[in-house]
């Protein structure tokens, strides 16, 4: 037993009960915590494959981003979890389950039937090699992703702005802009009365 | 002695834990977009494996797309999801009947 089959193991375990614990928690704030560490785990599987990067950018994209955005989400909705327990609809359970244990065990036997050593590679430098290729080779699909990106951002807030609402406080810019002196101050004469007793 | 055959295992059953999972939570919308970040995450697990098997860069270029367009469909998701929950009050998909489909 080597020191890299101990990480393996502890990373793969946790990777393993972290994603049961996801599809099983009923609280839906639970299950993506339980994400967010199925995810650091998996990062952590993806850095002993050497692929320092994007285990890095797992993390920021996913951890940093797109869970944070899923857990605001989670918390705006009322979910009741005792909702949607359907205890009538065990059998579909059960049927589910052992239909995906059936396919785990199928492939684990079709994956053991060859042996792949990990051949790891010292000198290599796992962004500076993929940036190499996506600035050369793949440049334009990376300038398209950029735009999807920016597309899809426009679409996301256009999906959920409703527009003015009048029971809110909101800014009117083109007054903030054409106020003038003579809309703030108002100028008053007489005398300014003055408290001796303070 | 690990090798890339015990990646697979888990990048399988992490797969299978997501398919699962679409089954088990499928009234609540905000679980199956869960499950489907893991069959996504099992996905780039494979196309990372592979990539390090045949010591070839492009499954990870691969790899680098993809998380972008999960990210931009997570996103979007959450949107039509925020949409859905004021319109009826819960994310839940038996409710969404109002096409009579």
């Amino acid at each position: 037993m080597q020191p890299f089959d101990l990480i393996f193991i502890l990373f793969a375990t946790s990777t393993l009960f972290t994603a049961a614990m996801v599809v099983l928690s009923r609280q839906a704030v639970q299950s993506a915590l339980f994400l967010i560490f199925t995810f650091v785990n998996v990062s952590a599987l993806w850095m002993t494959l050497q692929s320092e990067f994007l285990s890095l950018a797992l993390i920021f994209v996913y951890v940093g981003a797109v869970m944070t955005l899923l857990l605001f989400v989670v918390m705006m909705f009322n979910i009741d979890p005792n909702e949607q327990t359907d205890v009538s609809h065990i059998i579909y359970n059960i049927f589910n389950i052992s239909i995906g244990i059936l396919v785990i065990s199928l492939f684990i036997v079709l994956i053991l039937q060859f042996e792949a050593p990990i051949t790891f590679v010292t000198d290599q430098n796992s962004a500076l090699a993929l940036g190499k290729v996506l600035y050369s080779d793949y440049v334009i699909p990376f300038m398209i992703v950029s735009m999807v990106l920016l597309i899809g951002m426009v679409g996301a807030v256009s999906i959920t702005f409703v527009g003015k609402r009048s029971d809110r406080k909101s800014q009117n810019i083109s007054e903030q802009i054409f106020t003038n002196k003579t809309n703030r101050i108002k100028m008053v004469s007489g005398k300014l009365k003055v408290d001796k007793k303070q | 002695m690990i090798g890339l055959e015990h990646y697979m295992i888990i990048s399988i059953i992490i797969f299978v834990i997501g398919l699962i999972g679409i089954a088990l939570n499928r009234h609540n919308m905000v679980s199956l977009l869960m499950s489907i970040e893991l069959i996504l995450l099992s996905c780039n697990t494979n196309f990372i494996i592979f990539s390090k098997m045949h010591q070839n860069l492009i499954g990870e270029v691969f790899v680098f797309f993809v998380l972008a367009i999960a990210a931009i469909e997570t996103a979007i998701g959450l949107a039509i999801m925020v949409v859905i929950y004021r319109q009826n009050d819960s994310v839940d998909t038996e409710k969404l009947n109002e096409l009579k489909g």
